[in-house]
């Protein structure tokens, strides 16, 4: 006879349609309308994601612990691979020590961007792009959640310096559209898809401290800490590195105290052996793409701080390099401070904050000077990460990571102290995205969306429009390429 | 159903398993209670005497929990029974005990068996290969075997066996072997050699790492968190209106602000910083609102304002739980982590209004807990503040969730172990699994990672290079002291702690490998190994708390002063104070009355209209309220709980039930009130709710109950699943009429005669506990009759006599210490001496059924008597 029967009481309702079963479903319908945001752990959903491309439910994942979760091989497509980073530095730039005077092939960099005179022909510097979003939000704000997405920022209770309050972007940003379009397709799927870096980030989740959209209302924070990014990276590595270490004083250890039981305790110290030994097993056999010695060493306690400034970008870009060529991740983001970044650069003998600089007139010599100052060294920093990639050559030996790595560097601003979204700062070094480098060009007042569209089309991805339909118009800049 | 002795056995043992394995795979976080089997008698032995060792794996069913869950339990005989004739005896004869014994009639009995019965049951009942191979254990009472075997024994001439001889040998056979006091005499029981529970194991985590920090573990104080509200959204002092304690978070202030019936000068009150947690305040509100000058007080004007909640939230039990802030404003959760916030939602952005986030908690513990809302520029205004639990629904967190007195963080590993075996009726860690190893790997992990980022904690920063080695080699020491729960030899020195720190591996990362070593180690995880000394603290802690002692405990027994038995009860009573003590009591009694199998006590819409989730929530709060109140109260006493006269009620349940409360009581309070009609915990309503239909009450779930887990008896399981009666003949019966006339079949009236009637007594508690004078339009029958354990028949003629005749009965005494006992201990209460269970009751009875004072006497037990690991296991305890 089935069991099951006679477990059900025949005249039991059921939940669902029992009316009065309390406010809390109410509760739940009332808002049921209203969004959701859910916040997990950065780990726990990252882990998902892996357990979901690898195409296993969780219900069988405690037995893929032990397995590294590093350096997934890609096949190998007719399609080279590609890599887009985004470097974000913030406050606009000083126009007359940053824009060449000259348009096309033949032009001379200006003091700010002088430390990429090595690269000069693989630059392209785009001058005349407008972040043309209006809405809610001052400038600062919408020069950073529209940046990279596009579209306004819903309305919300952050109040700016000027204009209305407003919220999170209503869309997702260009980095994320482009790493859903390669996580979708096994050829250029990715452990990570993404990986989002910071320096001094402040530890604050306001519209001027993102940049990064998964989707509408769903901001993704930058990882300041190399520590942590380090972890995220390597951390489950170095887990089975610990584990592995320990096995044999454990398996001497479980050898020596069965000798004093009796046949209960035996058995189960008897099993608990068994269940080592498997353990050494699998650790033996999980593959093994990345070499534990190959890891990147990253120097040990420095504390995440402003004065650490200079030290703390140069770990984060030795990181960023390496999670490029392990391939981790083709897509990634390096955000130095926030949109109204008050960075004090005391290493370039600069004592008062960024922020604060870039309100400074323009007949202000002294403040000019700082902020230009403050740029080259931004600009150092791009050129720091361009040399690496530079010099390290791809893992399958086709040429230098930067032959497939286009790195864009921009600006929530054009300048600080009108807080223009005109002429925003796109600058671009490396040859991930087939476009034709080594010029100057000048347009006039072009949508940024149309070089966001652009962007994506560099990967393959072939979208009409993307955030706010207007300012799409006319598609990708057929010219860049 | 198979009929042959042993394939029927392993026929029923694989279904259940299967059947059960679904449930478990469907309900991860499932834990079954349990104490009946469904196994037929001989297996029942296995799992009481716990000797039979060749069976390691054998995985016993629960029926418990299945019994809520059947329509009609109809208890029928197994063993012997189901394949000799089945004979019309009531299972209410009396239970014998030792004084009883006739020397002389044992002699004639056992030559009676030699003649008679040894040829096909082997000498000592053992059984015989081809007659009749399963042993002569089982649950009959002497009485019923008497009446059995003078009906159907010998089978091949029944006749000759009757009477006076049969009366003999049974008693022969009681004593000897079939019984479970005889067969608790033959194999008496043992501690098992066990493993941390999984309960066990994240507490130990927690307070091994708690104790390098100051961390206090609360005691209960007062419920609710502290509120301050603001006038603006910065929460500085000069724009505080007003403090008080909040009991919820729960508020919508549509377009409007908060405001208060009466103000007060904030300068009155001391306030605290987000960083030292201050005590609470001791005024009342209402005394500081006397106080109040109208003409200074402030009050929220614009419509910009702010309120901060801070204290503790106190869990109770442990996993993952959801948090979900609901608000139109800006708001930031800070939960068990004062710097980085679980919830940030500062901004607020299009039409987001609810957050959710997951947190690992522990029962037992409080964990720091902060709210900030703040209103800027929205059009309204509102905050909730909800959780799921990790076996619950979602719920606006309830205010004795909520404690006023801040908390440190404590640390807890987010790790899913497997359920624990309870065979056995309680959570016990005696099997092993392979998950449950790698359950093992990640807590070890995860704690070793937590160390070595906050290592400045726990080891002493330095310049120097050999000195700060020196440290960290000296904090894995202790540690491994503390969680091998002895002094390291030297051996075990060179293994945990000089090897990791050796190599070329940097300091933390010998840290990490030393601490995951230490607790993947077989001497930190079984319980029993490492213990070479005496160590009653340890013992004391795991029976009260689950963990390891407290600084103050082990310093106890270091300075000896825990042998000093004379002087010990105010120690293990401090300890019961504790919160993790309260929660694993509760917990006890969730277990021992069933609780967890009331999930969606859903009624019938049409003649319950008003009974929803939230009563249900309530009643259940009323119990714990009744049973803490007995329990911890004044006058602890066992037989309060049975009938006490009065019960908890707030503002909800007084309206449902018809109690009276005072007008002015606000609606979540709960006082304590004369119970007009039904006395004690048994008459719940939660309980009487919890065993009964949507539409009308279940006499027989009530009946089991009582028999299973208040009289202590137990009942075999029902030969099949019926439906339950609900004929068209049956329109105007009464339910009590209905079970009466589906009971009927002598198979089924050999367990019913006791269930019934036992349920039949609470008729006058409907499916929803309410009082009753009528069934179907006719008058309710609560009279019954039963007979005791000391073969008394007694009589009741309604609930209240039903409950004044189990206050005093021996046999529910017995069973409430052992299962108390168990609970608490996890090991079976003969293997602490097979005299234990009388000298817990004699102390119980002595103290006048004080249960505080039995759960002192029952650490000492756990604490002094434990075999094996006791040098003073012999000696009398109770020396009170």
């Amino acid at each position: 006879m089935n069991h099951l029967q006679h477990i059900i009481p025949s005249d039991s309702p059921t939940v669902d349609n029992h009316p009065s079963m309390g406010s809390c479903r109410s509760q739940s319908a009332k808002s049921g309308s209203r969004r959701t945001r859910s916040q997990r752990t950065e780990s726990n959903s990252s882990r998902r994601e892996f357990l979901k491309y690898l195409g296993v439910s969780s219900a069988v994942a405690p037995f893929l612990w032990n397995l590294p979760e590093v350096g997934f091989a890609n096949v190998v497509s007719g399609r080279r691979k590609q890599r887009l980073i985004v470097m974000f530095s913030p406050n606009g730039i000083v126009p007359k020590n940053f824009w060449p005077d000259e348009e096309g092939g033949d032009f001379k960099l200006k003091p700010i961007l002088k430390p990429l005179e090595k690269y000069k022909d693989q630059m392209l510097i785009m001058n005349g792009v407008s972040n043309k979003i209006r809405g809610d939000g001052d400038s600062h704000m919408r020069g950073m959640g529209c940046l990279l997405t596009g579209i306004e920022l819903f309305p919300g209770n952050i109040q700016g310096g000027s204009h209305t309050p407003a919220g999170w972007a209503k869309g997702l940003s260009i980095d994320q559209e482009i790493k859903n379009y390669l996580q979708k397709n096994p050829e250029t799927r990715t452990r990570f898809g993404s990986l989002e870096f910071g320096v001094v980030v402040p530890n604050k989740a306001d519209p001027w401290t993102r940049m990064v959209f998964a989707g509408p209302n769903q901001p993704i924070a930058p990882i300041d800490n190399p520590y942590d990014m380090f972890e995220k990276m390597y951390g489950k590595l170095n887990d089975q590195q610990t584990i592995k270490s320990i096995l044999d004083p454990l398996k001497e250890e479980l050898k020596s105290v069965k000798s004093s039981l009796g046949s209960q305790g035996r058995n189960l110290i008897e099993q608990h052996e068994t269940f080592v030994r498997e353990m050494e097993i699998e650790i033996q056999a999980g593959p093994r793409e990345v070499n534990p010695k190959a890891l990147p060493t990253i120097e040990s306690g420095v504390k995440n701080e402003n004065d650490n400034m200079p030290l703390l970008s140069r770990m984060q870009i030795e990181l960023l390099v390496n999670s490029l060529q392990t391939d981790m991740t083709r897509v990634a983001t390096l955000q130095f401070t926030r949109s109204v970044g008050g960075a004090r650069l005391k290493s370039l003998g600069i004592e008062e904050n960024h922020h604060a600089l870039s309100h400074e007139s323009d007949r202000d010599k002294d403040a000019q000077e700082k902020l230009t100052k403050i740029d080259t060294w931004f600009c150092e920093q791009l050129k720091y990460l361009v040399d690496k990639l530079a010099t390290t050559p791809e893992a399958d030996g086709s040429g230098m990571m930067l032959d497939n790595t286009t790195v864009v560097w921009t600006n929530e601003l054009g300048q600080g102290n009108s807080h223009t979204l005109n002429n925003i700062p796109f600058v671009m070094v490396g040859g991930g995205l087939d476009f034709k480098m080594g010029r100057s060009l000048k347009y006039k007042k072009l949508a940024h969306n149309r070089l966001l569209i652009s962007l994506a089309h560099a990967f393959g991805h072939h979208i009409e429009s993307f955030g706010n339909k207007q300012h799409s118009h006319g598609g990708v800049i057929s010219e860049l390429s | 159903m198979e009929k042959s002795p042993s394939g029927h056995f392993i026929g029923r043992c694989k279904r259940r398993d299967s059947h059960l394995s679904n449930f478990v795979s469907k309900h991860h976080s499932f834990v079954p209670t349990v104490r009946n089997w469904i196994l037929p008698d001989s297996d029942i032995r296995c799992c009481k005497d716990q000797k039979k060792q060749s069976m390691p794996n054998m995985k016993l069913i629960p029926t418990r929990s299945f019994g809520l869950l059947c329509v009609l339990c109809c208890f029928s005989l197994y063993g012997m029974t189901s394949y000799h004739l089945a004979s019309p005896v009531c299972a209410q004869t009396k239970i014998p005990t030792m004084d009883h014994r006739h020397r002389s009639a044992l002699q004639e009995g056992g030559k009676i068996y030699e003649a008679s019965c040894a040829d096909c049951h082997g000498g000592n009942g053992e059984g015989v290969e081809g007659t009749f191979s399963q042993p002569l254990h089982g649950v009959m009472t002497l009485d019923e075997l008497t009446r059995y075997v003078d009906a159907t024994m010998p089978e091949e001439d029944p006749e000759s066996c009757v009477g006076d001889e049969a009366k003999e040998v049974s008693k022969f056979i009681f004593e000897k072997f079939y019984s479970l006091d005889a067969q608790n005499l033959r194999n008496p029981p043992t501690t098992v050699f066990s493993r941390l529970t999984r309960v066990q194991h994240v507490n130990v985590i927690a307070d091994l790492v708690a104790s390098f920090s100051n961390r206090r573990e609360s005691i209960q104080t007062k419920h609710g968190l502290r509120a301050a509200y603001y006038s603006s959204r910065s929460q500085r002092r000069n724009n505080l209106v007003k403090e008080r304690i909040d009991r919820q978070i729960d508020f919508d202030f549509g377009e409007g602000v908060p405001t208060f019936k009466t103000l007060k000068k904030p300068q009155e009150k001391k306030i605290k910083t987000t960083e030292k947690p201050t005590p609470p305040s001791k005024k009342t509100e209402k005394e500081s609102d006397k106080q109040v000058d109208p003409q200074t007080a402030k009050k929220i004007d614009g419509k910009e304002f702010s309120i901060r909640w801070s204290g503790s939230l106190i869990a109770e039990e442990s996993g993952e739980y959801e948090i979900i802030v609901r608000s139109a404003n800006s708001v930031r959760l800070f939960l068990n982590n004062q710097r980085k916030a679980l919830v940030d939602a500062n901004v607020v952005s299009g039409d987001l209004s609810e957050y959710r986030a997951r947190i690992a908690l522990i029962g037992g513990r409080s964990f720091d807990l902060q709210v900030s809302v703040a209103r800027h520029k929205e059009k309204t205004a509102s905050v909730q503040l909800c959780w799921v639990r990790p076996s619950g629904v979602e719920e606006i967190i309830p205010s004795r969730n909520f404690s006023v007195e801040r908390s440190q963080a404590v640390f807890v590993p987010n790790v899913k172990f497997p359920p624990d075996d309870e065979s056995y009726g309680y959570p016990r860690g005696i099997s092993i699994s392979k998950e449950w190893t790698e359950s093992v790997s990640k807590t070890a992990i995860q704690t070793a990672l937590h160390i070595s980022k906050n290592i400045d904690r726990f080891v002493k920063d330095s310049k120097d290079k050999v000195a700060y080695k020196k440290s960290a080699k000296e904090f894995c020491g202790s540690f491994a002291e503390k969680a091998f729960r002895s002094p390291l030899s030297k051996e075990q020195k060179s293994r945990y702690v000089d090897s990791p720190f050796s190599g070329d591996v940097t300091v933390k990362e010998s840290i990490k490998r030393s601490l995951v070593l230490i607790l993947k180690s077989p001497l930190f995880l079984y319980v029993d190994l490492a213990v070479e000394t005496p160590s009653p603290a340890f013992w004391l802690a795991m029976t009260y708390w689950d963990s390891i002692p407290n600084r103050e405990i082990q310093d106890a027994q270091n300075r000896g002063q825990l042998m000093d038995k004379s002087n010990i009860d105010w120690r293990l009573e401090k300890m019961l104070t504790d919160n993790r003590a309260r929660i694993k009591l509760r917990h006890f009694f969730e277990h021992w009355l069933k609780l967890a199998e009331f999930k969606n006590m859903a009624k019938d819409t049409m003649l319950f209209p008003n009974f929803d989730e939230k009563l249900a929530e309530d009643l259940r709060e009323s119990l714990m309220h009744q049973i803490d109140d007995a329990v911890w109260g004044e006058v602890s006493d066992f037989r309060q709980l049975i009938d006490g006269k009065s019960w908890f009620v707030n503002k909800r349940i007084a309206n449902y039930y018809d109690a009276e409360i005072q007008a002015d009581d606000e609606l979540e309070e709960f006082r304590k009130v004369e119970r007009k009609n039904g006395r004690g915990i048994l008459t719940h309503p939660f309980l009487m709710s919890g065993f009964a239909y949507s539409k009308s009450s279940s006499p027989i779930h009530r009946g089991v109950f009582l028999t299973q887990n208040v009289l202590g008896r137990r009942l075999n399981p029902p030969p099949d699943a019926f439906p339950p009666f609900d004929g068209e003949i049956a329109k105007t019966w009464t339910t009590r009429e209905k079970v009466e006339f589906q009971t009927k079949p002598i198979a089924c009236q050999r367990c019913h005669c006791l269930i019934n009637d036992l349920g039949f007594a609470l008729e006058e508690f409907d499916a929803v506990g309410k009082y009753r004078k009528f069934d179907n339009l006719k008058p309710v029958n609560p009279t019954g009759e039963h007979m005791n354990a000391d073969g008394k028949l007694v009589k009741y003629a309604d609930a209240g006599e039903l409950a004044a005749v189990l206050r005093d009965d021996r046999g529910v005494h017995e069973n409430f210490v052992e299962e108390l006992f168990q609970f608490l201990v996890k090991q079976p209460l003969a293997a602490f001496g097979s005299d234990s269970k009388q000298r817990l009751m004699k102390h119980f009875v002595d103290n006048n059924f004080s249960v505080k004072k039995l759960l002192i006497e029952i650490g000492k037990v756990a604490a002094f008597r434990r075999p094996n690991h006791s040098v003073e296991s012999n000696e009398n305890v109770s020396s009170q």
